[in-house]
């Protein structure tokens, strides 16, 4: 054989191997017009805005990426790639938490999961949520010297979820929790406690019970008893901390029985868990938390949520800081719609004790929204809170209020290192502007203004205190950015910047005295975040 | 020079039995309830043809208004037997491919053991709301309110009804338990996640005119011979096997 037939021989194999690969896999999908025309007029239908498709046509696939390479790649079946794929919606098969925490904090595509071929009773979840944020001049009496220099860490956070049970009636949920934060400026005057760290814990260990027509009523029922998460109401009470490092949980029992998307009632008995940074967390028989909470959703203009909460607090040897109130509280809203006016009203009054001194506190809200019309549906908002204060510290009563185990960030900041705001002796008026380009991304713009309710007070839990109140109460204001991209359920990123004008309080010479040296400085704040769920 | 020869036929021979993976794809357009079989169908077809699908799933009613906006399928599988009609009379569809593909069953269900034990439960009234997909713009419900009206029960069931937009939505009354029991279709209630739950009655196809559904091919796929070719497979034993096994009759 000459050089020149070996050559074509050789030529021979790769077309030879091309030509006997298989037809790509059917695609999913939906046909789209590729570009949108705005009317020059405009035309309303439905009381929307109608927007004309001029073309071209295109397939856009719908398929998830990951699912559709391990089906052409031949690592699952066709029917099992249909199985995952439709797991979505009414077919999720929702872990053992779903009716205690957010559907978006526990919903994601099961990759590893899918991967590993296990069997759909079984379920697996890998998180790890890396982020770098860094604020400067230090207000907290803690951080004392900050010297006004910047505080700079990278806190991350992975988390592992083990489930059993798959949709069956009885169910088993794991859920392990690292949280660790890498001082990028030293040790000296950064931020670190049990917000930011809790190293190696478990988070949520339970087991649960689910019965879904209880007695042919249509009724849904389920009982937990372990240690667990929560998020109840709009978490002002209650919750499973998302943009903090660390979450609150919870060992206890807690049940539910309600009408999907109609109307539901829990109630609880825990003792909040006692975060530690490097040991495991702890129990701890002198801290119970109690109640229940009702929520309707019947008239869509008027959805109404009641609860009652009780915490008995005993546990710390000052009684001064023991806490025994009972919590009542109610909200009335409508949720946000393009074209219509929505709304949010809270309030919430405690009763008890603090230490041995009488406690009566409130807490109101208002929020007013309209959501335009228009492409990337922007919504305007205007946010009001009262948080009261103690009038005179030192008497027999006092009238701080306590925000219990509520989160922060979804309307006054973001909290981790930062966060300096509480539901406590505080009033800020305030508005947000949220458009979202596309279903992918949630662009927000805020501003608020904060001043303290009562100016011989607290000021939330930075440890500044004028007790003649010659500081006054202006705390500032603050103009905060955020984006938002979701690439899909399973990898997100958040980056935020906040300017903090800080007020005439943080000028007078008593606090100035309190805080380090530089905290009367205007703060900025930034964070870029990555989260990677499998 | 013989070698060469022998080597170029090989490379020519290989290069066209590899043809269909390069060959035009075949975009199909198939109603949501039709979805669950058209996978498997879709997988069978490939198998057999090497003709690459390209499978959009939604409302009949959408498809039918982007087919009349320019939207290019090649191929409608309908969810009725007007829609594809109207595409055909309209010259958006090609003559003489218009075929009933499937024909729908309509079944009484509800997740409840022990609620259904046949006509019966209908007449006795026994239960608080009824769910039917909208009879305006649902095949399945316009065979719900004819069965109704065939057992003289329509006018005074009226206060217990509850109409859902479409099948998800009745099946979803159904599910949340705002309604005890509710007719949908057969093919919902063989999907993996309700069969062998709950109890129902397959309602007699004598008591409501049949819920055809139809298939037609689209002007644009007149030259696509993987269009034909998925025309053709429909109508083929395997692939009735698969339609009739999601709770489907044939023609």
């Amino acid at each position: 054989m000459s050089k020149k037939s070996l050559w074509w021989v050789l030529l021979t194999v790769p077309v030879l191997f091309l030509g006997t690969t298989t037809a790509k896999a059917v695609e999913y999908g939906e046909l789209v017009e590729d570009e949108v025309c705005l009317p020059t007029a405009p035309i309303i239908s439905s009381g929307r805005s109608v927007e004309i498709p001029c073309g071209p046509w295109v397939f856009k696939n719908t398929e998830d990426p990951v699912f559709k390479y391990m089906r052409d790649t031949g690592w699952i079946s066709h029917e099992r790639y249909f199985a995952v794929s439709d797991q979505t919606g009414k077919n999720w098969i929702e872990p053992a938490d779903a009716v205690l925490n957010r559907r978006k904090d526990i919903d994601w595509n099961r990759y590893l999961k899918t991967g590993l071929r296990l069997p759909d009773w079984l379920d697996l979840g890998l998180e790890q949520r890396s982020r770098i944020e860094s604020y400067d001049h230090p207000w907290r009496v803690s951080q004392v010297p900050g010297d006004g220099a910047p505080d700079t860490q990278v806190p991350l956070r992975s988390r592992v979820r083990f489930g059993l049970g798959g949709n069956g009636p009885v169910r088993f949920l794991f859920e392990g929790n690292d949280s660790r934060s890498f001082l990028l400026s030293g040790a000296e005057g950064s931020f670190r406690d049990t917000t930011m760290v809790n190293e190696f814990d478990i988070l949520q260990l339970f087991g649960a019970l689910k019965l879904d027509n209880v007695l042919g009523t249509g009724l849904r029922t389920d009982f937990h008893f372990g240690r667990m998460t929560m998020d109840v109401g709009n978490r002002r009470m209650i919750a499973r901390n998302d943009f903090r490092n660390t979450s609150n949980s919870f060992d206890g029992f807690h049940w539910l029985i309600g009408r999907e998307k109609l109307w539901q009632v829990r109630a609880f008995v825990v003792e909040p868990v006692i975060r530690l940074m490097e040991q495991m967390d702890q129990q701890n028989k002198n801290t119970l938390f109690w109640g229940t909470y009702f929520e309707g959703q019947h008239f869509p203009w008027f959805q109404m949520d009641a609860y009652y909460l009780g915490l008995n607090d005993i546990r710390v040897a000052n009684v001064a800081n023991h806490r025994t109130y009972s919590t009542f509280g109610g909200r009335l809203y409508k949720n946000p719609k393009p074209g219509e006016l929505d709304y949010e009203i809270e309030t919430t009054w405690q009763f008890g004790h603090r230490g041995v001194t009488d406690h009566f506190a409130y807490f109101q809200h208002l929020d007013l929204g309209y959501m335009f019309n228009v492409r990337w549906t922007p919504r305007l908002l205007f946010h009001f809170d009262y948080a009261s204060g103690d009038r005179k510290p030192g008497d027999s009563q006092d009238e701080s209020f306590d925000t219990l185990f509520g989160a922060r960030n979804f309307e006054y900041m973001p909290t981790s290192i930062w966060g300096p705001f509480y539901r406590a002796n505080l009033w800020s008026p305030g508005w947000r502007l949220i458009i979202t380009p596309n279903p992918s991304w949630i662009l927000e713009v805020k501003h608020r203004v904060w001043y303290l309710a009562q100016s011989k007070d607290f000021f939330g839990q930075s440890g500044l205190r004028d007790p003649t109140g010659n500081s006054g109460s202006s705390l500032g204001q603050d103009v905060q950015l955020r984006a938002r991209w979701a690439v899909n359920k399973n990898l997100d990123f958040d980056a935020g910047y906040v300017h903090w004008f800080k007020g005439s309080y943080f000028d007078s010479p008593t606090i100035l005295a309190e805080m380090p040296t530089g905290g009367n400085k205007d703060s900025d704040y930034f964070y870029f975040q990555m989260r990677i769920r499998i | 020079m013989i070698l060469r020869l022998l080597t170029a036929c090989v490379v020519i021979l290989v290069t066209m039995a590899g043809t269909p993976a390069f060959a035009e794809p075949v975009l199909v357009a198939v109603a949501a309830n039709f979805i669950p079989p058209f996978r498997e169908l879709a997988i069978e077809f490939e198998k057999a043809t090497g003709h690459q699908l390209k499978v959009a799933g939604g409302s009949s009613g959408n498809f039918y208004a982007q087919i009349k906006h320019g939207a290019p399928f090649d191929i409608f599988f309908s969810a009725d037997a007007e829609r594809p009609k109207l595409l055909e009379d309209e010259g958006l569809g090609v003559k003489d491919t218009r075929f009933t593909y499937a024909i729908g069953r309509l079944v009484l269900w509800s997740p409840n053991a022990d609620l259904i034990k046949g006509v019966e439960t209908l007449r006795a009234k026994q239960y608080k709301k009824l769910a039917i997909a909208n009879p305006k713009t649902a095949p399945y419900g316009v065979a719900a309110m004819q069965t109704m009206q065939k057992l003289e029960l329509w006018e005074s069931l009226q206060p217990q009804i509850v109409m859902g937009e479409n099948l998800g939505q009745t099946m979803g009354f159904i599910e949340s338990g705002n309604a005890q029991l509710g007719f949908v279709a057969l093919s919902q209630v063989m999907d993996a996640k309700f069969k062998d739950k709950g109890s129902r009655w397959e309602v007699p196809t004598t008591l409501h005119e049949p819920i055809n559904q139809d298939v037609i091919l689209l002007t644009k796929g007149q030259k696509n011979p993987g269009a034909k070719a998925l025309l053709e497979f429909v109508g083929s034993p395997p692939a009735k096997a698969i339609i009739e096994r999601f709770g489907y009759e044939l023609k």
